[in-house]
């Protein structure tokens, strides 16, 4: 009977929606600033506005902008998000992840999957730009009049373990520092794999343009890379569960944290080469 | 810039013995890394240097006898075929 009744609100509930086309079934990605913000009056991209605009952006600069000419309003976009780019983007949107709490007690059981938290690491983009890199490394030695079908096995193999490499990396570095945060394997394995996006970007850039454009890209993406990983392995190293770590150990951690990013570096450069 | 598994498989047996065949008392005893280090007060879990030495026991221990096997195995096959 209780089995009956917990169908019941299920079989309501669905003719209402054959009429209409059902809501999407995945949650719609949690943008609270994109979504709170007013259109703004500027003629830039949205993705622009989404870093330009703090949450509770200056009122009378918004004014001043209206009364500008558009490429005015360009200029000053630009520069506000060159300045801004580094402290406000930083506090308005967090790159911490959501935690997901028991309904009992209020426990934290864990962190909230990808598709409730943007901020989740997710295989899905790793396992795409891995291939993609794979691939693309066999393009590249098609250019140079070298390629076999060896290259993409060995190219992937090279790439895997150089994940693999970097996984022991962090594991080891936790053992050693009494982190003891319990993070999944493949959280790890997908915050390693996001390197690869970094690479196939200079090596495509490295198919068309000169040298010294290749060695600008991949300097910005190997930073970018390792600042990203700065800011998304901080709730790895420090996790707030723990109690309060004295200066010493907080210190040996952040060095460490910045071994990770510094070692995404060194890692890129041997996968692009 | 490609390594193959092969390889990667010989630098970690290659790693693990020369963690393994440190000697305790020749050795790790003389640098002031043996045994179990006195945690002091104050401070919260222990020490970097204890986890590396707990790390080199926990090797020591646990994977002496597999050690023997895969380095026998090795050698028979790097005799044969290498």
């Amino acid at each position: 009977m209780s089995n009956f009744q917990n169908v019941q609100p299920y079989v309501v509930y669905q003719p209402q929606h054959s009429s209409s086309p059902p809501p999407l079934q995945h949650p719609i990605p949690q943008h609270p600033i994109h979504m709170r913000d007013p259109p703004a009056p500027s003629p830039s991209p949205p993705t622009q506005q989404r870093f330009s605009h703090p949450q509770q952006g200056p009122p009378d600069l918004n004014a001043i902008w209206n009364f500008n000419d558009s490429t005015a309003q360009m200029g000053m976009q630009f520069g506000k998000t060159a300045v801004l780019a580094g402290s406000d983007f930083v506090e308005e949107k967090p790159w911490s992840r959501l935690v997901k709490r028991s309904e009992q007690n209020g426990q934290m059981e864990g962190y909230k999957p990808p598709r409730e938290d943007i901020n989740s690491p997710d295989l899905y983009i790793p396992v795409m730009a891995f291939v993609t890199y794979v691939l693309l490394t066999g393009i590249v030695a098609g250019t140079e009049h070298k390629f076999h079908p060896e290259v993409l096995g060995m190219n992937a193999t090279t790439a895997f373990l150089i994940v693999m490499l970097e996984l022991v990396f962090i594991k080891t570095g936790c053992y050693l520092l009494n982190i003891s945060s319990e993070t999944h394997f493949l959280d790890l394995m997908a915050y390693s794999g996001y390197k690869f996006i970094g690479t196939i970007m200079t090596l495509m850039v490295s198919l068309i343009a000169p040298f010294w454009v290749v060695a600008v890209t991949f300097i910005y993406t190997a930073f970018s890379t390792g600042f990203f990983l700065l800011r998304s392995l901080r709730y790895v190293v420090f996790p707030d569960s723990t109690t309060t770590v004295n200066v010493p150990q907080r210190k040996r951690r952040i060095n460490f944290l910045f071994c990770i990013a510094a070692l995404q570096v060194v890692l890129m450069y041997f996968l692009v080469k | 810039m490609s390594f193959g598994i092969g390889q990667i498989l010989y630098v970690i047996i290659l790693v693990i013995n020369g963690i393994a065949v440190l000697n305790e008392e020749r050795f790790l005893a003389r640098i002031g890394w043996s045994g179990q280090v006195d945690q002091g007060f104050g401070v919260d879990g222990p020490s970097l240097k204890h986890n590396i030495i707990n790390l080199i026991s926990a090797v020591r221990t646990l994977l002496r006898i597999p050690l023997i096997g895969v380095n026998l195995f090795v050698i028979v096959y790097e005799i044969l075929l290498g």
